[in-house]
């Protein structure tokens, strides 16, 4: 007899990995970010690996993350529900407001000091970069806390 | 006035001798959404407060009850 599926440790299984997939992201747009301020030489020829090994684990970790769902679905064993009925999906969907609401007050914070930054004459993909690698690694972040384990919890009697 | 959200389903696993994961499976959640509806981490959903209810037989406020924050 094959061993049931419970589709809601498989979503849980997914968040996690997605939320590893973000940490990756983050810190590979950091390192890219970082690659623009320096010169070229061996620590950006060193920053260029580091990036190229930081996009194949972001695809590794959320495909990996991924597929158990989707396989899932197409078995038609998943039941899609209106709402989070899950722990893990809920934090996520926390963390995704927490990355947002500390975006927004840093990109107020960089608005006010706008005059300043323009004089540092770097290219506007440096921002965009940096500000896409912010969103991620907070969500992340938030995430990993938010989903801390707490040996209370643990406890079966 | 603040409220919290109690619960007894620890005790009503232990009468029933289950682990989280048993009764996470029978309602069809994780395990980690029943630990931590146990501790207070999470608020449930209706429709799961409804499941572990119905699960154990009981009326939902037997497992469910709000609490005042002075109350603790």
């Amino acid at each position: 007899m094959s061993k049931s599926v419970n589709c809601a440790e498989a979503i849980d299984n997914m968040n996690r990995k997605v939320a590893w997939g973000l940490l990756f992201v983050g810190i590979t747009y950091f390192m890219q970010a970082a690659e623009k301020l320096l010169e070229p030489g061996a620590l950006n020829s060193a920053l260029d690996i580091a990036s190229g090994v930081g996009v194949v684990l972001t695809m590794g970790v959320t495909l990996w993350g991924i597929f158990p769902v989707m396989k899932l679905k197409a078995g038609g064993k998943f039941l899609s529900k209106s709402e989070p009925e899950s722990f893990m999906t809920d934090a996520m969907h926390t963390s995704f407001k927490n990355s947002w609401m500390v975006t927004m007050i840093t990109t107020t914070v960089a608005l006010a000091f706008q005059k300043y930054i323009d004089d540092w004459n770097i290219e506007t993909s440096f921002y965009l970069i940096v500000l896409f690698g912010f969103m991620t690694l907070t969500a992340s972040l938030s995430f990993f806390y938010l989903t801390r384990n707490d040996d209370v919890e643990d406890l079966e009697e | 006035m603040n409220s919290e959200l109690d619960n007894r389903i620890r005790v009503f696993r232990a009468e029933h001798r289950m682990s989280q994961a048993d009764l996470a499976e029978a309602i069809g959640v994780s395990r980690k959404t029943i630990s931590t509806i146990e501790v207070g981490r999470f608020v449930p959903s209706t429709i799961i407060a409804l499941k572990i209810a119905q699960y154990f037989k009981v009326p939902l406020e037997e497992v469910f009850s709000l609490t005042s924050a002075s109350d603790n």
